[in-house]
């Protein structure tokens, strides 16, 4: 009886959010925005070295316009490095002695030609590489070439010094330092960190979405209180089914915008990925197969928990959380009785909010510190406030257990349960009033009298 | 009965908005339920309408307890309220699912209730779109469109033009003849008088006076004299002890204290040759009896009409003033509840 019509009001609030310009244009602007980002990231460069080569008609090389480099070799590697390999790139070379480089560089200084002039010398901390460019030849260009002689010079020098060829790119290799657990296996090192990443990045996006949508659950309260339409739907449905309806209607709404916008990225990263700048970098860098391997078992060992009993849980748990938020945020926008007064009532659901971001924030960082969860980190998944943003990132990090999320779980939907009795006592109380807002005490106190 | 309020007490902290207000309707036609601004009618009606939580008292239909989840129930609220940037067809629809009906009833529903009312033409207009009474008469079909058999009507023509107040009132008198219960709060007496039989005066939240109107009128008795002559006739009626109580350039009313004074001045009206045009002995009007309950005491208190009330109470004093099973029973509050 309480919550009898629940469903057209779900129903009502979920249709007409999804056909208002708010949300079609914020869905529409972020995918467009994201979809920009993207593409600049990848186009942009290759535009703008298109702008430079099309001053010159001569055809662009993987080096953009550069057709030809002159290299005067400085450096005393014996024997010294063969760079004829740029010929295989679509480059013609050019050995100089040292007394063409003034020569060179002034005719550089006037010419449009696509060619560099690039001086390689013995330094105290090893070698440098300069690269004289006349105008028309852009310097990210230059840096391209700089990149892949820098890599070709110092490997010559590795043979110079008596490294066999084949075994030049160990000499690339680096140290890595790990603390474990006696007994407990050892962490891939880009896997921790996109391990420690993923508990923060799923918090930030869960409070934009939670809390931008719970606020207008909110907002939608206020404004049929103060344009008294609550007046009629409270002649056909009790308080307790208008706010049930509308906190779910918007919340499903916003798991809609969520979705949108998931699907949106991986669209945007399909499209945009094997073009451009990222196609061409990928496909002339060459990635030591340990590195792939590296790189690969990380993302084993962060996706090894991202499988359909966890995506059930998340949207759960964002469900869950959403409707608790949604609740609270219903109950300070039925407060009010002038719209004008809403960004105030909002303050303590931002603070509430805040407060439970910050705590499943930062509690993993206490956890590393301590090399193991804490008591922070663990409050994080149990309270009401936090655990809608904490869960998500400890599920996917393998942090929780199922039994551990099953009992989180029920403790949010316990306390949303609880919440939608106390926001209902209040509700019927407040929804009516006029005049100032009712501040919290007096909401706690009609709650009590109740 | 079909509508029994009982006894329904209303607080705001320590403030009583309502105090004990009961009555009681039997049949079908327009209860009125009166008061001046801030008397208690608006909050009584949602108290009524289970809105508000009620400190005391009980609210049945149909004896059983009213619940507007489950009864359908038209509410034409007093302060209008539509949403601003929807369209009218998208919230009739859902004003119409609300109250259970389905998607094709409610849709002919609307259509005949926007037709019959003139707002068909902005049916895909957003409400803020509307005029004030266009949207009055959006309102006023979404109280109707489920078809109530109670329906609840506050200060329904007010900011109407005089079209659309005839063309409210015409639909108010379809409702009536179909056999509905409606609760009228109004300002206009003479809207009142033209539709209810039983009525209610409210006064700082309790009852001041309440009843069958006709009842009532008759109670109160023929003490007002409504006269029109060419010659100034003051003066003579002063002399015959009238009391003036209002003065117009072409009309002069009256106040009776006895019986015997329209007579007598009329009589000597004749006698000294004055054409009398216009000589009315009459009941008081609502609006006027309104007024003496609300205000009356400090303004123009009515005299002896509390000798008349009491002289109806005992010609029907088989009908208690508290028993509720009979709506038609003239009820003179007087003592505590009377502050007229």
């Amino acid at each position: 009886m309480l919550v009898k019509g629940w469903d057209k009001v779900f129903k009502f609030t979920y249709i007409q959010l999804l056909k208002s310009k708010t949300y079609i244009i914020s869905t529409v602007v972020i995918l467009v925005v994201m979809f920009l980002i993207a593409a600049c990231m990848n186009f942009l460069p290759g535009l703008l070295s298109d702008t430079a080569d099309s001053q010159d008609s001569a055809s662009s090389t993987v080096f953009g316009g550069i057709e030809k480099v002159i290299i005067n070799d400085q450096s005393g590697i014996s024997p010294a490095p063969d760079f004829s390999f740029l010929g295989e790139l679509g480059v013609d070379v050019v050995m100089i002695s040292d007394g063409e480089v003034e020569a060179n560089v002034n005719r550089l200084s006037q010419s449009s030609e696509p060619e560099i002039l690039v001086e390689l010398t013995k330094e105290i901390w090893g070698f440098s590489l300069l690269a004289s460019r006349p105008e028309s030849i852009t310097g990210d260009d230059c840096r391209a070439v700089l990149g892949v002689l820098n890599h070709y010079v110092w490997n010559s020098h590795l043979v110079s010094l008596g490294v066999p060829a084949d075994r030049v790119d160990e000499a690339w290799g680096h140290v890595s330092t790990q603390v474990t657990v006696a007994g407990e296996a050892p962490h891939n090192e880009i896997a921790s960190l996109m391990a420690s990443l993923l508990p923060m990045l799923s918090s930030i996006i869960l409070i934009i979405f939670i809390l931008s949508y719970a606020q207008f659950t909110g907002q939608s309260i206020a404004m049929e209180k103060t344009s008294r339409v609550m007046e009629t739907l409270l002649t056909s449905v009790r308080p307790m089914a208008v706010i049930l309806g509308k906190s779910l209607g918007v919340g499903l709404a916003s798991f809609t915008q969520f979705l949108i916008l998931g699907l949106g990225s991986a669209l945007v990263a399909v499209v945009v990925a094997p073009f451009g700048i990222l196609g061409e970098v990928f496909g002339m860098i060459e990635v030591s197969s340990e590195s792939v391997e590296l790189i690969k078992v990380a993302f084993d060992e962060v996706l090894v928990n991202f499988n359909p009993l966890a995506i059930i849980w998340i949207v759960l748990i964002f469900i869950l959380g959403f409707f608790f938020y949604s609740l609270i945020a219903g109950l300070f926008g039925a407060s009010v009785s002038r719209i004008e007064d809403l960004q105030s009532a909002m303050l303590p659901l931002n603070l509430i909010g805040i407060f439970g971001f910050y705590l499943a924030y930062i509690s993993p960082a206490f956890s590393v510190a301590s090399e193991g969860v804490n008591v922070m980190e663990r409050l994080s998944y149990y309270l009401p406030i936090s655990s809608p943003f904490a869960l998500p990132g400890a599920i996917l990090s393998g942090t929780m257990g199922t039994f551990e999320t099953l009992l989180s779980v029920l403790v949010l939907a316990v306390c949303g349960v609880l919440m939608l009795m106390f926001v209902a006592r209040v509700y019927e109380a407040i929804i009516l009033h006029t005049g100032n807002r009712i501040k919290l005490g007096a909401m706690l106190k009609l709650a009590k009298k109740k | 009965m079909a509508l029994v309020v009982n006894n329904l007490v209303k607080k705001y902290g320590d403030f009583t908005a309502v105090d004990n207000l009961s009555f009681s309707i039997g049949q079908p036609g327009v209860f009125a339920l009166l008061g001046t601004n801030g008397a208690g009618k608006t909050t009584s009606i949602r108290a009524i309408l289970g809105m508000l939580t009620k400190e005391d008292g009980s609210v049945t239909w149909k004896g059983k307890d009213l619940s507007v989840v489950e009864e359908k129930v038209g509410y034409l609220a007093e302060e209008r309220g539509l949403y601003a940037k929807y369209t009218i067809w998208e919230q009739m629809l859902y004003f119409a699912e609300l109250k259970g009906m389905k998607r094709a009833a409610a849709t002919v529903a609307i259509k005949y209730w926007l037709e019959r009312l003139g707002a068909y033409e902005h049916i895909k207009k957003r409400a803020e779109q509307l005029s004030k009474g266009n949207q009055q008469k959006v309102q006023l079909a979404a109280a109707l469109i489920a078809d109530p058999e109670l329906l609840i009507l506050d200060e329904p023509l007010s900011g109407l033009d005089p079209v659309n107040t005839d063309l409210f009132k015409s639909v108010i008198r379809e409702e009536i003849d179909k056999g509905k219960y409606i609760i009228m709060s109004s300002h206009q007496m003479p809207t009142v008088e033209e539709f209810c039989t039983e009525i209610v005066i409210m006064h700082k939240g309790r009852v001041a006076l309440q009843g069958n109107l006709n009842h009532i009128k008759k109670g109160y008795g023929r003490i007002k004299l409504s006269v029109k002559a060419d010659e100034d006739i003051l003066p003579l009626a002063l002399d015959c002890g009238l009391v003036v109580e209002r003065q117009t350039p072409n009309e002069t009313d009256f106040r009776v204290g006895d019986s015997s004074q329209p007579e007598m001045f009329l009589k000597k009206a004749l006698e000294l040759g004055i054409t009398v045009v216009k000589y009315e002995l009459r009941e008081p009007t609502l609006h006027e009896i309104f007024v003496e309950k609300a205000d009356g005491q400090v303004r123009n208190p009515l005299p002896d009409s509390e000798k008349a009330r009491e002289a109806i109470h005992a010609s029907e004093s088989p009908l208690a003033p508290t028993d509720l099973s009979d709506s038609t029973n003239y009820r003179a509050q007087g003592g505590k509840n009377n502050v007229g």
